[in-house]
């Protein structure tokens, strides 16, 4: 027992090991583009506010919204953008996923004694989105929220389903991508769905709420956390729970599937 | 692919104004016909005005491509009009069909122009909206010429970004307070998508219609020449990379 428990230690500080000098590398690759850099940031920072702005001009008219009052429309936007803005952060490599495939470094790849799509998922951190993660904290930290210690246990535990989720939807597309060569409208697609959760799903119509609770899971992924913090129901827990114990074994059997399906052609 | 992204957007505006027109069915002056008419009047208008190959310039400045077309004897204004207008027609045509099922599944009420003489100035704004977001587009493709960084993508992404919310594709900008509303008037973003609907549906009075095309004329001449200067002085600085 003490033997697993060392060489998961071992297993774990490799990866963290392989992971900051990735980030650092990727830190070193972008503070090369000075001014790239500073158009990315200062367009990510003008979004969020313009975004919240439009949010602040619709509470004026509208205060409340399909039950859901202008602070809740706050929360629901800040942990959309927490979310959304780790998941880029952090597996950022997917974009670059095409071109390994297509040009067979993804057999360099394969070839390491690491998993493969840790490889994939962290080619790149984007730290770029770091100045608005912290605004975004710091606002979420901002807001007056009376949580007790269950309902802080039931967030951590939302926020667990949901960045599981969502690296699942990645793999799912790195499949995708090793099947069709198609990855860049893909992770579009998705990341112009998830758009819908910049609201509370419960806003949309019963059919897209199911849809994008049960076949597309945006909102266990961005929204569940958020309406633990506004303190609304909590009965997508158990489904989120169910859905991410599935999501994780289809997306293991598919990515297995696909990467029995790489022929390596360019190679 | 890219198709399906255009219907997303679309559907996810229409989905988010029609919640909000069900807690009040007169928000921001639009009754809840207007606002969808609106909303689908501008994902069309999107397909006309904004999609096109411009953008693919930036891309033949950084990798040297755009040495092959210096060489040749093709006018460089003209060729980039005539392949952005073929992307739009093929754009269009796709809209109007999955517009056309949208209505068909959705049934939302949308409203015909507010009277017919109103057609001819809202054609025209359309035709002076393809030309302004033309020229606006090549002058920010030709700030490669000195930004090559990531393909001049951060800086376009930049724009877009101010375009969003500016142009008036995720709400009508006369929703907005007066003063803002002022200062908007005077920006060519005004004059992309969000004018055009504006006269579709009446919402101008009838004595600033040429006020309004006049301005976005003015704009779109601004940018052509601006455009021609900027191509002018970055073929001076262009060094074919990769070629």
């Amino acid at each position: 027992m003490e033997r697993m428990a060392s060489n998961f230690r071992r297993i774990l500080a490799k990866y963290w090991r392989v992971w900051w000098i990735t980030a650092a590398l990727s830190l070193q690759s972008t503070l090369e583009n000075r001014a790239a850099a500073g158009f990315f940031i200062s367009g990510k920072l003008l979004r969020f506010v313009l975004f919240l702005g439009f949010l602040a001009l619709l509470n004026q008219e509208v205060p409340v919204i399909a039950g859901v009052d202008s602070n809740q429309l706050v929360t629901y936007f800040l942990m959309f953008n927490l979310i959304d803005l780790i998941g880029q952060s952090l597996f950022r490599g997917i974009y670059f996923f095409r071109h390994q495939v297509v040009s067979g470094e993804l057999d360099f790849r394969l070839t390491k004694p690491m998993n493969v799509l840790f490889q994939i998922m962290t080619r790149f951190t984007d730290l770029l989105d770091i100045p608005l993660i912290v605004i975004v904290v710091l606002m979420l930290a901002s807001q007056s929220y009376s949580l007790d210690f269950f309902q802080i246990t039931l967030l951590a535990y939302s926020l667990v389903l949901s960045f599981t989720l969502l690296t699942c939807v990645h793999i799912f597309i790195a499949a995708v991508g090793i099947i069709t060569t198609e990855v860049d409208h893909t992770i579009m697609i998705f990341r112009d769905i998830s758009l819908v959760a910049r609201f509370p799903i419960s806003l949309y119509p019963s059919f897209v709420r199911l849809i994008f609770t049960f076949i597309i899971p945006i909102a266990i992924i961005f929204t569940l956390p958020a309406s633990i913090l506004a303190g609304h129901e909590l009965n997508l827990l158990s489904a989120g729970t169910m859905i991410c114990i599935i999501a994780l074994f289809a997306t293991r059997s598919f990515w297995q599937y696909a990467i029995s399906k790489y022929s390596s052609a360019s190679n | 692919m890219w198709r399906v992204r255009v219907v997303l957007q679309a559907l996810i505006t229409l989905f988010l104004w029609g919640a909000i027109y069900q807690s009040n069915p007169n928000a921001f002056g639009y009754d809840s016909a207007s606002m969808l008419t609106y909303i689908f009047g501008i994902s069309l208008l999107r397909s006309v005005v904004f999609l096109g190959r411009t953008t693919d310039i930036q891309a033949d400045i950084t990798s040297g491509d755009l040495s092959n077309l210096l060489i040749k004897p093709v006018g460089l204004f003209r060729y980039w009009w005539s392949r952005d207008v073929a992307d739009k027609l093929l754009n269009v045509i796709f809209a109007l069909i999955e517009m056309t099922l949208l209505v068909g599944i959705l049934n939302p009420p949308l409203l015909p122009p507010a009277s017919a003489s109103l057609m001819l100035p809202f054609a025209v704004s359309v035709l002076v909206a393809v030309f302004l977001y033309f020229f606006f587009s090549l002058s920010i493709s030709f700030s490669t010429f000195w930004l090559s960084e990531g393909n001049g993508w951060p800086q376009r992404f930049f724009m877009l970004t101010i375009m969003e919310f500016l142009a008036g594709g995720l709400f009508p900008l006369d929703i907005l307070p007066p003063s803002l509303q002022q200062l908007l008037f005077f920006l060519p973003t005004t004059y992309m998508v969000f004018m055009p609907m504006h006269i579709y549906l009446g919402r101008l009075e009838s004595n600033m219609i040429v006020p309004v095309l006049l301005i976005g004329a003015t704009w779109t001449l601004a940018f052509f020449f601006i455009s021609r200067l900027l191509l002018k002085k970055g073929i001076q600085t262009y060094g074919a990379y990769g070629k």
